[in-house]
């Protein structure tokens, strides 16, 4: 079987340059940067009011969670240790199991071995570092009725949390099962390292990541370089490779897309996702048919024994 | 792998106070329709059962409303659903989110309960809900819509979602529709028990088109999962509860409407048929909450 790792890497050599100070912020509308590890050799180049995103090649990714715990780290997110949330699989090398309201990036380990097997032969590991997609069309965003999940300047999707009320419904609208409550009652996700972003700084994880499997940038940018990632891995015989969420087909376009090299079912992803609003109109018309017929039945009740005046009323009594 | 691996959805957790609401948000949408009903097309003889449903629908919506917010988890929060939290007075308004619509929903229910709650209460409903008065009219309009749309919107909410079950059948909101109203005659049946017997049979009868609505909607809404509905509810114990709802919530009380004998007479029939109609009901929502969350929710 031919290596995960054959191919060229994309990144030579991580390097971090020096990292830019909170206090250097740019004034809104001007260029920013940020330390970007897909293209380490200089800093990645974004401004406010331009779409920024992740491109997760999943075949460069080792499964090493750094880019969990840097997460944790950065967003202060406490382990899950309470009874609700302690959730250690005890049956595979995933230990963290999947994204909650206080685990916004959880490495998927997509392990493919017969138990009948035991010298493993012909088994394979996929692994996948999975984040809320941050949609162009987003689930969560559409259906919350508090307002409390926005769209910021940077065309990512945040969640306010003292605005939350902790309805659990964009938990329901989401497609990827991305978001969770928290221990606070209110609705965690990957926030994109806002704060970072407004500091001009490459998001924890991307930083992080020591495979440059999490590439950060302008979106149209990583477009590009993913483009140029999988002509690369079909020239070299992978003809499952495949991208996801690249393109507006996919709710608008995901602006945290992915480099498979199955199919998504394979990764946990849903094949065909869509935006909750897409049965509003059905299920709509359908309540105002039966509200119709109610009515319609109810006055057939109402108006059979009908007595209209006081004195047939009386007669009646 | 570990078991729970690969979910594309999470479930949000709504359970018991969830179940509440949806049942009493039902049963209160179906008792002011009836009484809406009673006031704009029946007779003198119906304004009794209309007082008793006029004085029961706002208890029942502030009850309702309080399962909600229990609900919640920032419950003192729950305004930040009606106004925007950082420009209180501006109100929020999504239409395309049917939670929403739903607190605008249960906002006008609740000013409109009110209005004739207080006119129950005061005016032993000879004000604004006198026979001839046009404003009262009007509000028993405004009031039964609000209540239809209520008993409604839960069904639209569930179904617009990426939830297995829910998001796979646009039926819902018909099914809730339906049984919202049957269970809101039912309890106006099994409360307003000093009423001419003329108005008993006619909301019987309503009862009765609801309850086979309500039957065939949920009929094509199991039809209407296919894999969905044979991975989550047939061959599991979900199964039970649908069952139940369909032999206790609807057969037997339309066996009981047909013939009123077996149980005794009119009005004993008609408080049987009530009482199993609205374990139907709640049982329902039960089932329709549990098919992707679990029996436990």
């Amino acid at each position: 079987m031919r290596s995960l790792f054959n191919l060229p890497p994309l990144v030579e050599q991580q390097q971090i340059p020096a990292q830019p100070q909170v206090g250097d912020a740019p004034v809104p509308g001007s260029p920013v940067s940020a330390t970007g590890t897909g293209t380490p050799a200089a800093p990645v180049s974004f401004q406010r009011g331009q779409s920024v995103g992740f491109f997760t090649d999943t075949t460069l990714c080792i499964g090493c969670k750094a880019c969990e715990v840097a997460c944790k780290e950065w967003n202060q997110l406490p382990a899950e240790l309470d009874a609700k949330y302690f959730r250690l699989s005890g049956n595979s090398y995933d230990n963290t199991v999947a994204l909650s309201g206080t685990t916004y990036r959880h490495v998927k380990f997509v392990e493919q071995f017969e138990l009948s097997n035991p010298n493993r032969v012909g088994g394979r590991w996929l692994m996948m570092s999975d984040v809320c997609k941050h949609c162009v069309q987003a689930g969560c965003l559409e259906v919350c009725p508090t307002g409390a999940i926005t769209r910021t300047e940077f065309d990512t999707v945040y969640i306010q949390k003292d605005v939350c009320n902790g309805c659990r419904y964009c938990v329901a609208g989401c497609p990827y099962g991305v978001i969770e409550m928290d221990q606070d009652g209110v609705a965690g996700k990957c926030t994109f390292c806002y704060d970072r972003l407004q500091a001009g700084l490459t998001p924890a994880c991307a930083q992080a990541c020591p495979t440059a499997s999490i590439q950060f940038g302008p979106v149209s940018e990583l477009q590009q370089r993913a483009d140029a990632r999988l002509l690369q891995l079909q020239q070299a015989g992978r003809t499952q490779a495949r991208l996801y969420g690249r393109d507006e087909a996919m709710l608008g376009g995901l602006n945290s897309f992915y480099l498979l090299e199955d199919t998504p079912s394979t990764y946990g992803l849903p094949e065909a996702p869509h935006l909750p609003s897409r049965n509003l109109p059905a299920t709509g018309g359908l309540g105002l048919v039966a509200a119709v017929l109610a009515g319609i039945a109810g006055v057939l009740a109402m108006r059979r024994r009908r007595i209209d005046s006081v004195e047939a009323a009386e007669e009646a009594r | 792998m570990p078991p729970d691996f690969n979910p594309s959805y999470q479930v949000p957790n709504w359970g018991w106070w969830i179940v509440l609401y949806f049942f009493f948000g039902g049963v209160t949408g179906g008792v002011y329709f009836a009484a809406a009903w009673l006031d704009l097309f029946g007779d003198l003889r119906d304004r009794a059962a209309m007082r008793v449903g006029h004085l029961i629908a706002f208890p029942l919506i502030l009850l309702s409303a309080l399962f909600l917010i229990v609900d919640l988890g920032q419950p003192l929060r729950f305004w930040h659903m009606i106004f925007q939290s950082e420009r209180f007075p501006e109100p929020i308004f999504k239409p395309y989110s049917p939670m929403s619509l739903g607190s605008g929903i249960l906002f006008i229910f609740g000013v409109v309960s009110f209005l004739s709650f207080v006119d129950a209460v005061l005016g032993r409903s000879s004000l604004l809900h006198s026979p001839r008065n046009p404003i009262g009219k009007i509000v028993s309009v405004l009031g039964a819509l609000a209540g239809l749309a209520l008993a409604g919107y839960t069904g639209a909410l569930l179904n617009v979602n990426n939830e297995p079950v829910w998001g796979d059948s646009p039926w819902l909101s018909a099914l809730f529709l339906f049984s919202g109203i049957s269970t809101g005659i039912a309890a106006l049946l099994l409360l307003a028990r000093r009423v001419a017997s003329t108005t008993i049979e006619k909301l019987s009868e309503a009862d009765n088109y609801m309850v086979l609505f309500e039957l065939i909607t949920l009929v094509v809404f199991l039809a209407s999962l296919g894999a969905v509905g044979t991975r989550f509810i047939f061959g599991t114990p979900t199964i039970v509860l649908f069952a139940i709802v369909v032999v206790i919530g609807v057969l037997v009380p339309l066996a009981i409407h047909w013939r009123p004998g077996l149980a005794g007479g009119l009005r004993s029939a008609s408080v049987l048929s009530a009482v199993l109609v609205l374990i139907g009901g709640f049982v329902l929502r039960w089932a329709v909450l549990a098919a992707p969350q679990g029996l436990g929710l």
